[in-house]
C-alpha cells in the first residue's frame, strides 16, 4: 500500500531526511514517534505529496508520489497538526463543503458529527470552538470521503483525556474497516496503544522499527517488584518475571497472603526510545 | 461540478465575509452620487466608478480572501483535495467577476450607457483582469500591510493611463494595449475599436492568468514548508 525507498530530502543544502526505507501493508496503523523537529511531518508532507523534490521512490498506492496528479487526493484523508477550517462558517457548513470537493461516496455527516460528540454544536460557527473541538472537526473532516489511507498529524494534541480516548477509539474503528492510517506523534501512549508498528524517528533518520510490543520486550523480561511487612517494618523488593518460580520470599508471601502491593515493571515505549536514540519523545 | 460547487463557495464565502452586503451599500452610495451628477457628466462619471469600484473589487477583496484563507490554513486543507489550481482560480474569479458585473451594470443602466452589451463585458473582463492581479499579490506576500503597500504600483500601473485616456491627455489608438484604456473605451462605447479593445483585454487575461496558474502553484507546493 505504500512504499518507501531510499528516501532523502532537504530544505536547505544540508539533509534533514536520509535513507528513510520502510513498508506500511493495507489496514496497517503504522506509527512515526519521535521527538519535535526529528522530521516526522515532514516525512509525513511527503508521502501526501506536498513535498515532491525527494531523492528515492516513494509509493503510495503503487504511485509515485511525485508524479502524483489531483485524483490521488481522492483516496487519502490528511489531518494536519493545526486547524484548517473556515472559522466563519459552522461546523456542519465546512464539512459539507470540503465533502463536496471529492467525487466519490460520501460518509454521513451526522453520524460523523455525532461520533466525536459536535452532533449539538453543527450549526455554531468554528470561531467559537474550543482547540479541542476544533481537532475533533479537523479529524472528522479528513475521514469524510471515505479514504483509503489516513495520514494523521498529532491527532490527540490538546484533546482532554476523555476526548482523547474517544478519538483513539475512532482511530481504531477505522482500522477495523480496513483502512490504513500513518500516525505522526510524539506521544508514546498514544503510539504504544494504537499502532501495529512504530518507527523512530530522530535528526532525520530511522533508528528502529517494529512492533511496540517488540521493542519494549526487546530486552527480555522486566521485573515483578512487591511490597511486604515484616516485624512492623514495610520491605520492598524485585525478581525477574521469568523467574519468580526461584523467588522464596515472594512464594512464601503468596501462600501466607501477605503481599501488601504486587506490579510488574515493564518498560514503556518511552524508555526504549530513549535507550536506543539517547533522546526524550518531547 | 467541481467548479460549480466552488464558484458558490465563494459566492457564500463573499456573503459570510460581508462583501456582498458592502457591495450592496456602496451601489447605493454611487447611484446618489450619480444622481446628483449633473446629465452631461453623467456617463464619464458612471465609467469611472465602475472602472474603479465594481470592476476593481476583485484586486482587494480576492486578496483579503486569500490571506483570511491563508491566516485559518483552509489553503493546507484545500492542497490535499482533487481540486485543481486552476478550478481554484477561477471559482475566486468567476464570483467576484459576477458580483462586479451585476454592480456595475446597475450603475451603467442608471447613467444611461446606451451600449449596455459592451459596458458589461468591459466591467466583467476588467474585473477578472484585476481579481487576477490581486491573487497574484495574495499567493506572494504575507500579512494585508503587505498587501495593500503591493497593490498601489498595480493601481497606478493599471489606472492612469486610463484616466489619461478617458480626459483625452493622450489620445491614440495604440493605447488600446493597455488593459485599462481598452476596459475604460468598452465600458464608455466611444470607440469603433471595440474588438480590439476585447483583443487586448483577453491577451492581458491570458498574460496574468498564465502568471497567477504558476504563482498559486508554486503557493500550494510552498505549503509542505520548502521554497522554491
Amino acid at each position: 500500500m505504500i512504499k518507501v525507498e531510499n528516501v532523502s530530502f532537504s530544505y536547505t543544502k544540508a539533509p534533514f531526511i536520509s535513507n528513510i526505507s520502510f513498508q506500511v501493508e493495507p489496514g496497517e496503523i503504522f506509527g512515526f514517534l519521535g521527538p519535535s523537529g526529528a522530521g516526522k511531518s515532514t516525512l509525513q508532507k511527503i508521502l501526501i505529496g506536498m513535498l515532491t523534490s525527494y531523492n528515492g521512490s516513494v509509493k503510495v498506492n503503487g504511485l509515485e508520489v511525485k508524479n502524483h496528479d489531483n485524483s490521488f487526493y481522492e483516496t487519502i484523508g490528511v489531518d494536519f497538526e493545526f486547524p484548517s477550517l473556515y472559522e466563519k462558517l459552522t461546523a456542519r457548513q465546512n464539512l459539507n463543503f470540503f465533502s463536496s470537493l471529492y467525487s466519490g461516496e460520501k460518509r454521513n455527516i451526522e453520524e460523523l458529527l455525532s461520533k466525536v460528540g459536535l452532533l449539538s454544536d453543527a450549526e455554531k460557527r468554528v470561531s467559537d470552538f474550543s482547540k479541542g473541538m476544533k481537532s475533533r472537526l479537523n479529524f472528522i473532516k479528513s475521514i469524510v470521503h471515505n479514504p483509503s489511507i489516513l495520514f494523521l498529524d498529532e491527532p490527540t494534541s490538546g484533546l482532554d483525556p476523555t476526548n482523547s480516548s474517544l478519538l483513539k477509539d475512532m482511530i481504531l474503528a477505522e482500522k477495523a474497516s480496513g483502512k490504513t492510517i500513518i500516525l505522526t506523534t510524539h506521544n508514546m501512549e498514544d503510539a504504544a496503544k494504537l499502532c501495529d508498528r512504530v518507527v523512530f524517528i530522530v535528526d532525520g533518520s530511522m533508528k528502529a522499527m517494529d512492533t511496540p510490543h517488540n521493542l519494549i520486550m526487546r530486552k527480555g523480561a522486566g521485573l515483578l517488584k512487591y511490597s511486604y511487612q515484616k516485624d512492623g517494618i514495610e520491605y520492598v523488593s524485585e525478581c525477574p518475571l521469568n523467574a519468580t518460580h526461584k523467588d522464596e520470599t515472594l512464594l512464601s508471601l503468596i501462600h501466607s497472603n501477605q503481599l501488601l502491593t504486587i506490579h510488574s515493571q515493564e518498560q514503556t515505549l518511552g524508555d526504549v526510545f530513549m535507550e536506543i536514540t539517547g533522546r526524550k519523545l518531547s | 461540478m467541481r467548479l460549480l460547487r466552488l464558484t458558490l463557495g465563494e459566492f457564500y464565502f463573499q456573503f459570510k465575509y460581508g462583501i456582498l452586503l458592502l457591495y450592496c451599500l456602496i451601489t447605493v452610495v454611487y447611484l446618489c452620487v450619480l444622481g446628483m451628477i449633473p446629465q452631461g457628466a453623467k456617463i464619464t462619471t458612471a465609467v469611472i466608478l465602475v472602472f474603479t469600484d465594481p470592476a476593481a473589487m476583485g484586486l482587494f477583496f480576492l486578496g483579503a480572501v486569500v490571506l483570511l484563507e491563508k491566516s485559518q490554513r483552509v489553503n493546507c486543507s484545500l492542497a490535499v483535495t482533487p481540486i485543481k489550481v486552476s478550478e481554484y482560480i477561477l471559482a475566486k474569479v468567476i464570483a467576484f467577476m459576477i458580483t462586479g458585473t451585476i454592480v456595475g451594470g446597475i450603475l451603467c443602466i442608471f447613467a444611461g450607457i446606451e451600449q449596455l452589451f459592451f459596458a458589461l463585458l468591459g466591467t466583467a473582463l476588467s474585473s477578472v483582469l484585476f481579481s487576477l492581479c490581486g491573487l497574484l499579490i495574495a499567493v506572494k506576500i504575507h500579512s494585508l500591510n503587505q498587501f495593500l503597500l503591493a497593490t498601489v504600483p498595480l493601481e497606478i500601473v493599471l489606472c492612469i493611463p486610463a484616466f489619461l485616456y478617458l480626459f483625452n491627455v493622450i489620445r491614440s489608438p495604440f493605447m488600446l494595449i493597455h488593459p485599462g484604456v481598452a476596459a475604460i473605451e468598452l465600458l464608455k462605447n466611444s470607440t469603433d475599436f471595440w474588438y480590439l479593445c476585447i483583443i487586448s483585454l483577453v491577451f492581458w487575461i491570458g498574460v496574468v492568468f498564465y502568471i497567477s496558474k504558476k504563482a498559486t502553484a508554486k503557493f500550494f507546493a510552498q505549503m509542505g514548508g520548502v521554497k522554491l
